[in-house]
């Protein structure tokens, strides 16, 4: 944060538009993470008498998230979910970092060759059938690490990382590499501890992705036992194609998802994610770089 | 007369003992290179050897054939895409909507960061933070969803407030002109606060000592802001507009398909949605294909362009 | 020590993708012959049908029906299952594509046209035959699989069996009708009236008027053949022959009458202003709310039912008691919609016939059993003794069991009953569900019985190559919205049609559908398009 000392009336007056700003912004923000847990909480008879847009139910109801939580396909998946996130971002941040550093340099020669062919790949695809069949020739298909591997790098983040090095102050390592520190360990521990809130940055970047993951789940998976949170998540409020055939056998069973199990499973696929980021939000502070350049 | 002479001497005598300096130089870095070697493999494993499966654009894929056998369609399925009365209305809605959302979205990231710098109330601004980027992980169904529910022309809210209190009837949904304007706006309030947090990264490794010597120059907040700030975020923010614009013919299919609507296919019409309905009573892979090279080569031109221009106007690119 | 870190990871990295590489492609099956008994097979299906949402095997000791089939057909069955859709035909591409193709498969009846020109699958003569499918051929019958073929004299598909009879229906409110003392329309003009009345003579009695007599749901898209003015217009669903030419019913001439007609419903207010952004099922939700008084639908059997938690009936009754929806034939008109027709296919992969035939008959063996009566039993509901009772050719459910069993524990035999609908009388049994009361009974035999007809023969009709029907619809879409929603008259419908005919080449294309069906009627020849 800008750093003043004595805040003039203008200032204050700014600082008064600011905070006004950003309450309404976040009330704007707010108003569609309530609706979805108001919703999931409604009992679906008042769901409907509301026209779908509750603003405070008469009764409350857990029963949808009862029901989500009782599926015995939710544990396994969590740990799925959870094992992909957590491995998966690990892998994703050194694979990148160790990409980045050398890339952040200049003087490396056939950088500018790389950084080109990386960016490329932004813009250039095979599609998805080249790729199903890259994953099977590896012997990925049907583990979780298919889950993990492919994605293994993003080059969006990459290139956020390589940005971040190059504004690093060269006095730095070069102080570093005078002490006789090699171009490893000075990236472990120089660099690093600098960086702080660019690896926060794409940690979470990563992770969410991982927590995320949909797609991989359904094409590169078919032992139903490894299929990802959000894929067991969706599946349950699918609704069969109301075209021309409805089973009977699901008579019984809903013909349609209520709104309040399709709000539930948002709130379980979100909730997580809105609860790391604050845990996160300590790495993006000020200071790292203070006190390490000595004159 | 000698400087010139001493360039001569230098550039005709030595070539060789540059060569070698070259291999030692890279030598010398060889570690650099040695991590380099899995981001590497990984590209080459998943990005390199998959991209052949863009000649499908190219071909008549037969799935039994594959990519190395099937019949050669040359630009045949370009044709069909060039050739489809709609092509210029697609391009036009997609360019403009795409540029729409990079400045109208950008921008907003940026401000959004700057306010929350300025706030010293730790607890306010981390809630600020949490719930901005809340609404980036609802699916667009569900805004959309919303979105009904304030404009529908019958039972929705704002539109029975009009009504009520003399406005007439609001058709703000099919309304062309409010289309485009809609999707920008609800992009904002979706993604902002995502946005926003490659910003505030950017910003917390600005080294302290700049601030501290602004305020030894006796510089209040705005011109700390202008600076240093935002010199700061310069960097990440031209290399995220370098990519956003690598991205222009991606106008967002999944927004665009689920507020799109007969009445505004002539404004929202984008190539993406084009695509989805071309395929949509028959299986084919060829156009599909095709749109797919045809945006990367004009993605290819903007960041090559962008890049350029970044690096003149007196910065960093990419590379 | 950070180098030596590094280049254990690295070497761990490489060892990972060398050493897991694996050419081999589909299961190759290890036979063993065993004295007497067929060799042990291991097979590799794909399926999918619209009731795989929530849908999950059990563990192999719970999976009867996995036991049942490896113990009859010694196989080692694997299935792959999704609902159907986009994602489904995206994997099976790929797999396709892959060289990794699964013995047997389902697919889209338009998907396996690309399957079949490219030379995938296998030719089924001398695998699908009456004599060696028996059961089969109960439910599709020679002659119609035989018409549903690409080119007449091929057999590369058959048919995937399905539900025969739709249940498209209309429902009103007739406890609205009830209280305002009013008979069931059977006519436009009586329709016209009830709708009238529905909006302003305050059904509900809640003193405001704030019903509306009618809602569908345009998706944004075009007018739905949710509106009764299509029927009204003699236009059947979406496609249909009428003397004896190929109609697209929604690019007709006389969709000019149809836009008026509707226009002067929009006019009178009768309609839910919300009707063509509506996507479903919004119109169903504000139907539920009691907000409209009549809506329709082309399949969904459950809207009346009582004996369905979320049923129509059940939402609107849960706010309002009095609440009665009621199936209704609201016109006088011959037909009120078409019988379904075949929307999936069963495939064979052309490599699998090649090298492993054995792994084809014993495939279709199975197949064959499923389609049996005892395999349809097993597959539609449970194990004889535990989840029904069998006395002659009347079913009766166990209701508990099978819940707890079955439908509770993932709903997993739709995966097994994909090959056959939900229809015993096919068979000539006779289900006793106690769960489904007389009211439903009632009610869904009334919605059986209202009169359909079959449109087209069973051809799939496919856009001629290089045009691009894709924006033909959209152009559709424009002109029916602008025609309703901005001229507010049909009077522009025919200059309108003629532009989608010529400069979005609808006339090649119909001419095109006309040339498929007479390709498959072997009599009669349809006209020209006109």
């Amino acid at each position: 944060m800008s750093l003043v000392v004595h805040k003039s009336k203008g200032d204050k007056a700014a600082d008064g538009v600011i905070y006004a700003l950003l309450t309404l912004f976040a009330l704007l923000a707010l108003f569609p993470l309530y609706y979805v847990f108001i919703v999931s909480v409604t009992p679906y008879i008042e769901v409907t008498r509301h026209g779908g847009f509750v603003i405070w139910p008469d009764h409350f109801t857990f029963q949808a998230y009862k029901e989500i939580f009782s599926s015995p396909r939710i544990p396994n998946a969590l740990k799925v979910t959870v094992f992909i996130t957590v491995v998966g971002t690990l892998l994703n941040m050194v694979v990148t970092t160790l990409l980045a550093y050398p890339l952040s340099k200049k003087f490396v020669p056939g950088r500018n060759f790389i950084l080109m062919a990386l960016v490329f790949t932004m813009l250039f695809s095979g599609g998805i059938i080249p790729l199903y069949m890259m994953v099977r020739s590896l012997g990925l298909y049907d583990t979780v690490w298919a889950l993990v591997v492919p994605g293994m790098v993003s080059t969006f983040n990459l290139l956020i990382v390589k940005t971040y090095f190059e504004n690093l102050p060269e006095e730095v390592e070069e102080a570093a590499k005078v002490d006789g520190s090699g171009d490893i360990s000075t990236l472990f521990r120089i660099v690093l501890p600098l960086s702080a809130p660019i690896m926060a940055t794409i940690g979470l970047f990563y992770g969410v992705t991982h927590w995320n993951e949909y797609f991989k789940g359904i094409f590169y998976i078919t032992d139903k036992s490894l299929m990802p949170m959000q894929v067991v998540l969706r599946s349950m409020i699918q609704s069969p194609n109301v075209s021309t055939e409805l089973s009977l056998n699901s008579l019984v069973l809903d013909a349609l998802p209520p709104e309040t199990i399709k709000m539930a499973v948002v709130v379980v696929a979100t909730l997580p994610l809105l609860i790391i980021y604050p845990f996160l939000q300590k790495y993006f502070v000020k200071g790292a770089l203070l006190g390490s350049v000595k004159g | 007369m000698t400087e010139m002479t001493g360039v001569k001497v230098k550039s005709s005598a030595v070539p060789r003992l540059v060569k070698r300096d070259r291999w030692r130089n890279i030598y010398n870095r060889k570690w650099f290179y040695v991590m380099m070697v899995p981001g590497i493999i990984y590209y080459i494993l998943f990005h390199y050897a998959p991209m052949a499966g863009a000649l499908i654009a190219f071909q008549k894929y037969n799935l039994m054939k594959g990519i190395w056998g099937s019949p050669w369609a040359g630009f045949g399925n370009f044709r069909v895409i060039f050739d489809s009365p709609e092509f210029l209305q697609i391009m036009r809605n997609t360019l403009l909507i795409s540029i729409y959302k990079i400045v109208g979205s950008m921008v907003p990231d940026v401000i959004l960061a700057l306010m929350l710098n300025e706030i010293r109330v730790r607890w306010f601004k981390r809630f600020v933070q949490t719930i901005t980027y809340g609404p980036y992980f609802l699916s667009w169904v569900i805004v959309y969803g919303l979105v009904f529910s304030f404009l529908a022309p019958g039972s929705g809210l704002i539109t029975n407030l009009v009504r009520d209190m003399g406005g007439g009837q609001m058709d703000l949904l099919t309304d062309q002109n409010f289309f485009r304007p809609l999707l920008v706006l609800t992009e904002i309030w979706k993604n902002t606060g995502f946005g926003a947090i490659i910003y505030l990264a950017a910003i917390a490794s600005i080294n302290q000592e700049l601030y501290e010597a602004a305020v030894v120059d006796r510089a209040g907040r705005w011109r700390q802001l202008w600076h240093v700030t935002l010199p700061g975020i310069r960097d990440v923010f031209v290399l995220m507009l370098i990519i956003r614009v690598g991205g222009i013919l991606d106008a967002g299919f999944d927004q665009v398909f689920i507020f799109l609507n007969a009445r505004v296919y002539d404004v929202g019409d984008i190539v993406d949605t084009w695509v989805y309905r071309y395929g949509f009573e028959r299986l084919e892979f060829g156009v599909a294909a095709a749109m797919g090279v045809f945006k990367s080569v004009v993605g290819l031109v903007f960041v090559l362009g962008a890049n350029r221009i970044a690096k003149k106007v007196g910065g960093s690119g990419i590379w | 020590m950070n180098k030596k870190w590094l280049a254990i990871g690295l070497t761990a990295m490489v060892a990972l993708t060398a050493c897991s590489k694996d050419n081999s492609n589909s299961s190759s099956s290890p036979k063993d012959s065993e004295n007497g008994k067929q060799p042990k097979l291991s097979l590799n299906w794909s399926v999918t049908s619209a009731f795989l949402a929530n849908v999950t095997l059990p563990s192999a000791d719970k999976d009867f029906v996995k036991k049942a089939i490896e113990d009859k057909f010694n196989v080692d069955l694997k299935i792959d299952y999704m609902v159907v859709g986009k994602e489904y035909h995206d994997k099976l591409n790929a797999t396709l594509a892959g060289g990794s193709a699964p013995d047997l498969f389902i697919a889209g009846a338009a998907e396996s046209q690309k399957y079949i020109h490219d030379g995938i699958t296998a030719d089924l003569s001398s695998f699908v035959t009456p004599e060696t499918m028996p059961n089969y051929f109960k439910w599709v019958s020679k002659e119609e699989v035989d018409a549903f073929q690409l080119k007449q004299g091929e057999f590369s598909r058959a048919m995937l069996p399905f539900q025969r009879n739709t249940y498209a229906s209309w429902y009103i409110r007739q406890d609205w009708l009830d209280k305002l003392g009013l008979k069931a329309p059977h006519t436009y003009e009586e329709l016209t009236d009830v709708m009238t009345k529905f909006t302003k003579d305050d059904p509900d009695g809640n003193g405001k008027q704030d019903t509306y007599g009618f809602s569908a749901a345009g998706s944004g898209l075009s007018l739905p053949l949710d509106f009764p003015q299509w029927l009204n217009n003699g236009f059947v669903a979406d496609f249909m022959i009428a003397d004896n030419r190929f109609v697209d019913n929604r690019t007709d001439l006389k969709v000019q009458n149809v836009i008026d007609q509707v226009v002067a419903w929009n006019e009178a207010g009768i309609v839910d202003p919300d009707w063509f952004l509506n996507k479903p099922p919004a119109h169903i939700d504000k139907a539920a709310q009691g907000k409209v008084g009549m809506i329709f639908t082309p399949g969904d059997k459950t809207v009346a039912l009582d004996s369905v938690a979320t049923s129509l009936q059940n939402r609107t009754k849960a706010l309002d008691p009095n609440a009665n929806w009621q199936p209704i034939f609201p016109l006088d008109q011959p037909v009120m919609w078409k019988y379904n027709v075949p929307e999936s296919t069963i495939l064979i992969s052309k490599a699998t016939a090649d090298k492993n035939p054995e792994k084809v008959k014993r495939s279709l063996e199975i197949v064959d059993w499923l389609t049996s009566e005892e395999g349809f039993l097993l597959t539609h509901y449970g194990q004889e003794g535990k989840h029904y009772t069998k006395d002659g050719n009347k079913i009766t459910l166990n209701v508990d069991a099978f819940e707890s069993d079955i439908a509770k524990a993932g709903n997993w035999l739709n995966v097994y009953a994909v090959f056959t609908p939900d229809e015993p009388n096919v068979l000539g049994l006779e289900l006793i569900d106690s769960r489904v009361s007389e009211h439903d009974r009632a009610i869904l035999k009334t919605v059986e019985g209202f009169p359909k007809h079959n449109a087209l023969p069973p051809v799939s009709l496919v856009p001629p190559d290089g045009i691009n029907i894709g924006d033909f619809r959209s152009q559709m879409s424009k002109f029916h919205a602008k025609a309703v929603l901005d001229d507010k008259s049909g009077k522009n419908w025919p200059q309108y049609r003629e532009e989608l005919m010529t400069k979005f080449r609808g006339r090649d294309i119909f001419t095109e559908y006309t040339k498929q069906i007479n390709a498959a009627l072997k009599d009669k020849k349809l006209d020209d398009f006109k």
